[in-house]
This record gives C-alpha cells, sequence and structure tokens, in this order.
C-alpha cells in the first residue's frame, strides 16, 4: 500500500532526476496527478489512500518510479511507453470517482501527461509550487496548529480508546543480491502516524514540537508491541522490525510480546533503536541492549543524521544494523557518501534507506551494501522485478 | 511489652531454609542475584530479573525468594552447568547497572555454605522494602500545571549560578583560581517545592524539554529586559564584573525569536554571552544544532556542549559536533572517571585542547586532584564552589560575620534577596580581577 503522506525527500529525489535527465537528455514518460481541486469530502486521508493506489498498474512500467511530493500531489516518471497500463491507471482513477455526490472538477484537471526532459521546467514549477503549498496551506505542515500539551493530552486519551489495527503498516527492507534478484530480509511495522493524527486530532502538526513528538512515539511504541502480540498475527509473520525506544524494550508491553513470540520468529526480529533514545538514557540502553540480545533480538539505529556519524561511533553501540538515509551528495560527492560508511564500518550492517531511484540503489551496490529500503525496493517487490541485471557505476539513469 | 520484630516472609522463610540446611545438608543451591547493588534500581530491572529466574526455576525444580531489599534468591538442584549459565547471563545483564563494580551475583552451595546463607537471610530480614514504581505516565497538562506555578516567582528565584574556573599553578607552586563564566541555569530539582508532581515531569524526557522550552522564553525575555540595569540578573554588570555569562539553554529557545532578541539587545552593550547546550539535545536535532551553532557563531556568543554524563561519553565522541568547548559531568560523589570514559576524556583533551574541556560536578579535592592529573584545566562544581568560598572569605574584611555555607549560597543566588547579608556583592561576582580565557574557541569567543 502507498504512504499516505508526502515524503520531503520525494520532492528532492524527484528534483535530482529532472536534473538527471536535463543533462544527459535522458527520455521519461511522466504522469502528473493534482488531487487539490478535488471538494474537501474527498480527500480525507482513506480517500486519497485509494486515489492513488489506482496508480498502482503503472508502477509496473519499466524503471517506474512515484514521487509523492505533497499530501496530495504525486509523480509517476518511467522508462519507454506503457499504454496498457497508463490505461489502466487512468481508468482506475475514473471509476474510483464516478457516481459521486458532489461536484467534480473536470477530470483534465487531476492529470497531466509530460515528458522529460523537453516537460523539465514545468515539473519542475510543480515542486516549487508544491513546496510553498506546504509552508502556506492550513491542511500542509508549518501553517497547521502545533502539537500542544493540550492536543497531545486529547490524542492521547483518543488512543487508548481506539483499536488502532487499522492504522498498522508495513514496508519491507530488501534484500539485493549482485545478481539484481530481490527478496524481503523482512518487514518494517509501524503505525500511520500521521493518518491517525488526521483522524484524531485534525488540523494539528505532530513534529512541530519535537519534544511532545517525543514523548508520543514512545506511546505509540507500545500500542504497536500490543498490537504485533496478537497470536494470530504473530503466526502469519516472517520476519520483521519496529521502531523501539529504550524504555519500550523494558516495558511489561515487550515482555508480553516477547512470550507471544513464535519459536520460529525468535532471532528473526530487528529492533531499531533512535540516537536520542539512546543517549537519554544510556545505562537503560546498555541493560535493554543486552536483555534483547539474550532474548535473540537484532538491534537496529535508525534515523542516526549523516552529521552524527562521527559522534555516535555505532561500532562502540554492540548493534546489528544501521540505517543510513540516501543522499544525492553521496552519487555527487563520492568522499561524503565513503565516509559515511567508514564511519559505520561493517558493510553488513548498512541498510541505506530512501532508495526511492535508481542511482541510490546503484551507489549501494557499487558501495557493497546488500539491504535496502524505499519505495523502489518496495515497487520491485510487488512486480517481483529484478531490478539491475547487472551492476552499472554510479551515474544517472540510462536513457 | 514484648519486643516483637516483623520479619519479611521471603526473607523469613530463606532464613528458614537456610538453617535447615545448616542442621541437614541439602543438595541444591542459592543464587542471589542483589538487585539491591544497582546503581538505579527500576522495576524493570526486576521484572526480567524475575523472568529470567522463573524460566531456569522451572528447568532446574527451583523456589524463587523475592526480597524486600530488592535481591532475588533462586534455590535450585545444583546442576552445574545450568546454573553457571544462569549465573552468566545474569552476571552479563546486570554488569553494567551494578554501582560499586560488586559481583551482581552470588553463590551458596546448600551442603557447605548453609550457615553463610542464614547470615545472608537474617541481615535481609531488616532491610527496608525496595519502593519501585514503574516510570510513571505523567499527564501532559502537569505541564501547564507547574509553569502556572513557576509564573508568579520572580525569575531571579528560580535561577542558579555556578562558576566555571581555571585553576592555575603559581611560582611558589600553589593554586590561583581564574574565573572563566558564571553558569546559570534553571534550578529543576527545586521545583517540587512550588509543584508536586514536577518529579515525574523530570523524569518524562518529551516533557522536561518541553518544559524547559517553554521556561526558556521566559529567561530570554528576563535576560532582555534586564540588561543595563545593574541588578544580579543584568548581563551587562556580570561581564564587567567578573567573567560574564554562560546561560543554560534547550537548542529550540538558541533559534527562536526571542533569542535573537536577546542578542540585538546585547549589542549595544558589547556583552558576549556563553551558551550552554545538551548534547542530547544536538544529537536528537542535528539541523537544529548546525543552525543554533551558526546563529552563535554570527552573534559571536560562546557554545559549550555539555549534559555529558559518564555513560554517554563512554559511548560517543562530541567534540566532533565541534563546539568551542566540551563540559564532562563526574557521576554524584565519584572521585573519577572509569576507564572507557577516561581513554575518552583524554581524547577530547587532545582534540579541543585542555582550554576548552570542563570536568563538572567535582564535588571533592580527590575528585580534583583526579582530574588535575588528567590534565584538565577547566573544573565546575561543589568542590569549586567550595574553594572560591574560601577565596572569598580569605579577603573578606566582612568575612566574620558570614558562614561558609551563607557565603556559598550566596554566590549562587541570583536574587537580591538570595544575596541578602552580603556586604560585598562585588567580591562575590568577582570583581574587577577576572583575566579572559585564552583561546576558548575557534572563533575566539568568550563569555
Amino acid at each position: 500500500m502507498m504512504a499516505l503522506l508526502p515524503r520531503r525527500d520525494d520532492a528532492a529525489a524527484l528534483a535530482g532526476l529532472i536534473q538527471s535527465c536535463l543533462a544527459a537528455r535522458i527520455n521519461r514518460q511522466v504522469l502528473l496527478l493534482r488531487l487539490g481541486a478535488l471538494p474537501a469530502e474527498l480527500t480525507r486521508p482513506h480517500h486519497l489512500r485509494l486515489l492513488f493506489a489506482a496508480l498502482d498498474p503503472l508502477l509496473g512500467a519499466d524503471r517506474a518510479q512515484l514521487f509523492r511530493i505533497a499530501e496530495r500531489t504525486a509523480v509517476v516518471v518511467w522508462r519507454g511507453q506503457a499504454p496498457e497500463r497508463l490505461e489502466a491507471a487512468i481508468a482506475g482513477l475514473r471509476l474510483l470517482l464516478a457516481d459521486m455526490p458532489v461536484a467534480l472538477p473536470d477530470f483534465s484537471t487531476l492529470i497531466e501527461r509530460l515528458e522529460l526532459p523537453a516537460n523539465a521546467e514545468t515539473l519542475a514549477q510543480v515542486i516549487r509550487e508544491t513546496s510553498q503549498d506546504a509552508a502556506l496551506s492550513p491542511a500542509d505542515g508549518a501553517a497547521q496548529q502545533r502539537l500542544d500539551t493540550r492536543a497531545l493530552a486529547a490524542l492521547e486519551h483518543s488512543l487508548a480508546q481506539t483499536d488502532l489495527a487499522s492504522f498498522a503498516r508495513r514496508k519491507p527492507v530488501g534484500a539485493v543480491a549482485s545478481s539484481g534478484a530481490v527478496r524481503i530480509a523482512w518487514e518494517k511495522r509501524f503505525l500511520a502516524l500521521d493518518e491517525l493524527a488526521a483522524t484524531m486530532v485534525p488540523g494539528v502538526n505532530l513534529r512541530a514540537e519535537r519534544s511532545l513528538f517525543r514523548r508520543l512515539v514512545r506511546t505509540l511504541d507500545r500500542r504497536l508491541l500490543v498490537l504485533l502480540a496478537e497470536p494470530a498475527d504473530l503466526r502469519q509473520s516472517g520476519p520483521l522490525a519496529m521502531n523501539m525506544h529504550v524504555g519500550g524494550i523494558l516495558s511489561a508491553e515487550f515482555q508480553r510480546f516477547d512470550a507471544a513470540l513464535p519459536p520460529a520468529l525468535r532471532g528473526q526480529v530487528v529492533l531499531d533503536l533512535a540516537a536520542p533514545d539512546i543517549l537519554a538514557d544510556p545505562r537503560g540502553f546498555l541493560f535493554a541492549r543486552d536483555f534483547a540480545r539474550m532474548r535473540g533480538y537484532r538491534l537496529g539505529l535508525h534515523g542516526l543524521a549523516q552529521p552524527l556519524l562521527a559522534a555516535l561511533p555505532v561500532s562502540d553501540l554492540g548493534l546489528d544494523y544501521v540505517h543510513l538515509r540516501w543522499s544525492p551528495e553521496f552519487a555527487r560527492l563520492p568522499d561524503a557518501g565513503r565516509a559515511a560508511l567508514d564511519a559505520i564500518g561493517d558493510l553488513e550492517r548498512v541498510v541505506l534507506a530512501s532508495v526511492h531511484h535508481e542511482a541510490a540503489l546503484e551507489w549501494g551496490l557499487a558501495q557493497g551494501i546488500g539491504l535496502f529500503q524505499g519505495s523502489l525496493i518496495r515497487q520491485a517487490l510487488q512486480h517481483g522485478l529484478v531490478i539491475l541485471p547487472e551492476l552499472t557505476p554510479p551515474t544517472p539513469p540510462t536513457p | 511489652m514484648a519486643d516483637v520484630t516483623v520479619v519479611p516472609p521471603e526473607a523469613g522463610r530463606l532464613l528458614a531454609l537456610a538453617q535447615r540446611a545448616q542442621r541437614t545438608p541439602l543438595p541444591r543451591v542459592a543464587l542471589v542475584l542483589h538487585l539491591s547493588r544497582l546503581a538505579s534500581p527500576r522495576l524493570a530491572h526486576r521484572r526480567i530479573a524475575l523472568a529470567v529466574i522463573q524460566e531456569a526455576a522451572e528447568r532446574l525444580d527451583g523456589q524463587i525468594f523475592p526480597l524486600h531489599s530488592g535481591d532475588v534468591v533462586l534455590v535450585c538442584q545444583d546442576t552445574a552447568s545450568d546454573l553457571a549459565g544462569l549465573a552468566q547471563t545474569l552476571a552479563r545483564l546486570f554488569r553494567a547497572a551494578t554501582a560499586d563494580g560488586r559481583a551482581p551475583i552470588s553463590i551458596f552451595a546448600l551442603a557447605t555454605d548453609a550457615a553463610a546463607l542464614a547470615d545472608y537471610a537474617a541481615a535481609q530480614a531488616g532491610a527496608a522494602q525496595q519502593s519501585l514504581e514503574e516510570d510513571p505516565s505523567c499527564p501532559p497538562g502537569t505541564v501547564d500545571e507547574i509553569e502556572a506555578a513557576l509564573t508568579p516567582l520572580p525569575l531571579p528565584t528560580l535561577l542558579r549560578r555556578q562558576s566555571i574556573i581555571r585553576l592555575l599553578r603559581t611560582p611558589g607552586g600553589g593554586r590561583r583560581l581564574q574565573p572563566i563564566a558564571h553558569e546559570i541555569g534553571y534550578a529543576a530539582a527545586a521545583w517540587h517545592r512550588h509543584h508536586p508532581r514536577s518529579a515525574s515531569v523530570l523524569a518524562d524526557p518529551g516533557l522536561s524539554r518541553h518544559l524547559g522550552e517553554r521556561l526558556d522564553q521566559r529567561l530570554l525575555v528576563g535576560l532582555t529586559a534586564a540588561l543595563g540595569t545593574g541588578q544580579p540578573l543584568d548581563a551587562v554588570r556580570a561581564q564587567r564584573a567578573g567573567p560574564g555569562y554562560l546561560l543554560r539553554m534547550t537548542l529550540t529557545s538558541v533559534v527562536s525569536e526571542r533569542f535573537l532578541a536577546l542578542v540585538a539587545a546585547c549589542r549595544p552593550h558589547e556583552v558576549r554571552l556563553g551558551i550552554s547546550l545538551s548534547f542530547v539535545d544536538a544529537c536528537a536535532d542535528p539541523g537544529g544544532y548546525a543552525r543554533a551553532r551558526a546563529a552563535l557563531a554570527e552573534a559571536g556568543f560562546l557554545l559549550l556542549l555539555g549534559a555529558i554524563t559518564p555513560t554517554q561519553f563512554a559511548l560517543t565522541r562530541p567534540w566532533t559536533l565541534q563546539p568551542d568547548m566540551l563540559a564532562i559531568d563526574l557521576p554524584p560523589g565519584a572521585t573519577a572517571l572509569g576507564g572507557a570514559e577516561a581513554e575518552r576524556l583524554a581524547q577530547a583533551l587532545g582534540a579541543l585542547g585542555p582550554e576548552r574541556v570542563v570536568l563538572r560536578q567535582l564535588g571533592s579535592a580527590a575528585a580534583l586532584e583526579w582530574g588535575l592529573g588528567q590534565g584538565v584545566e577547566l573544573v565546575q562544581g561543589a568542590h569549586v564552589e567550595a574553594m572560591l568560598a574560601a577565596q572569598r572569605m580569605q579577603v573578606c574584611p566582612h568575612a566574620s560575620g558570614c558562614s561558609f555555607r551563607q557565603c556559598t549560597d550566596r554566590a549562587a543566588s541570583l536574587d537580591e534577596a538570595g544575596r541578602r547579608g552580603c556586604t560585598n556583592p562585588a567580591l562575590l561576582d568577582q570583581a574587577g580581577s577576572a583575566p579572559r580565557p585564552k583561546g576558548t574557541g575557534p572563533r575566539g569567543t568568550t563569555p
């Protein structure tokens, strides 16, 4: 299932792809989907999720990539012609909007067919507009109400009385062999935080107050544990991962999850910790780490920004995995990427995250990384693709 | 009336078992997990220990005695390999949490050590009940309540001041104290006087940070308003009289509008402040840290990265975040850092130089000597405050009317009422004789 909310790095990744196409005269087909003109009744989270999911057939096209650049704007880029897939996607959208009891804008205002590099400026303008919209629109980011103690209390109250199963999501971490074959290494389980907020405290920007957001995340970690401890879920589950704070590993909820874990999954669960949580309670971390290891869990570090790699030597933390977020800088400035990997040390520990286009994957494979996370991997797994028949040097996408 | 001693039931049962074993040796062993020896015992320690021991008890036909002190005793079959495995597991699990380096595990063979176990059980019978609670879940609204409780109080009464000094060797082999900065910040530990649930907010990293951010806005307004007024909170007065202020602040406050207003208000007075930020804050928001660092450089203010506990220090290399100064805490009551932390200290001193590394929370002369032995020059803590008070009382003509405690308390206060009784306030601020630190940072700024 497609992510509901826009990702800032999607806009950056699309901008990077446009530049690559311009620089190397690479041809790509583009479908731009703008749902901003739809009436408010049709842009609730579940509507948007369904409408964007209609694009799925197109993601099977050659080198197709999806960029969710704003809450209501998505761009699909692919190579070559794929008329059946394009038609299927458009038909799906039409079907979803047919017979709606509200007045709709003309369908042609919602979708636009473009080409790269010919329409590079148009697409760049869309990115600029959507980033401005994000700053101005009350529905998006900055202009939303900031999370405060009152909203947090209301949200916690709602959370305590709500079954969160419908907000549970998964995204794969793929192991990519040198042949290009991809298999799921494990699935990251998480709660769709922004959908949750849109339902329970609409109009509140959860991330605007970092300190309160941190408290909320800790609460949700424990709720996720309760959800995952359902025997039916665990029986059907393959290897999985979840973000977890130190206190969460030491909680009664974790003990119940641990007790419910089937023997086949023992050793197949990764607990991803965040650096600030480790540092906020380093003694607790050491205890939780040793306890988790004793019970057969593997441990990862997520959300580690590049500037922190030197300050937090991961080799000293005794962790199994480190999520390194892909940055276009890695391809432009090879030393930056190499320095990041050197700081981590063992490449088998690295999960390259935010792999949304080929440049990221090619760079990672060229460095010897084997684990990847991002929309490109998700699409490859969904469509059973061999994503790189042969390893190519880290250059812009081939025409 | 007869003197009745109530023996806690588990300790009583263990004592009875040990006494029985003294009469009739039993082929069993007792494994004691000394949770009472942990530096900061938590309910999670006990819960996890009990779960691990319970599993072993089922395998080894064992009986568990959870004692009031927090210790947990497993009496079970003497199956050497299983028991050794359990002991090893528990020792590994609790090694980092043990306070004094003593082994967290003891093993008594009931056939030979029954008397020793009986002594232990008898001692445990008198132990106080260890009070452990689940991490308190504090309602977010408590932050509003605490802020409301503190708002009517004058800002200076909520703040405390502590000095950072450089220790200089004099030609005669003595030592001279050179003040480097007066660090000021909220005295969070004293908030429980104003709100009974402040401890639960402080125990919640998210809420306590949020409260700190809100209170910092008041501090910024208060500091801006005090500039040039001659009050103790006046940074102009502080800079003219002594080494100037180092403000302990949250990261987000340093990139706020009110901080920019303070910077603008300082400029005409040529006041240069220092800002002390938490290392954990910097790691939680590296982008914000980069912006704060740039903003401070632009303002000509010094950046100190601190609130680094020894365990954090052993896991990290905070000097790579390129602060102007770095401050490392000694553990409360400690006289030295452990091996890994001491090694990191040497690396920090090598990377930044002794003029940019502060050793904090020095509580004794022994701790001071240890720091000096490591090459540290800049120090802070209760012992430093005591040395400064002793120095003041030596030269102050009015000292005969004051106690040592009064002199340290007044120096820590930024409130006129808190300083009342001192007839030589200029000396409290190290008037006149404060040389500037040499090269405190790449930008050459000083607080």
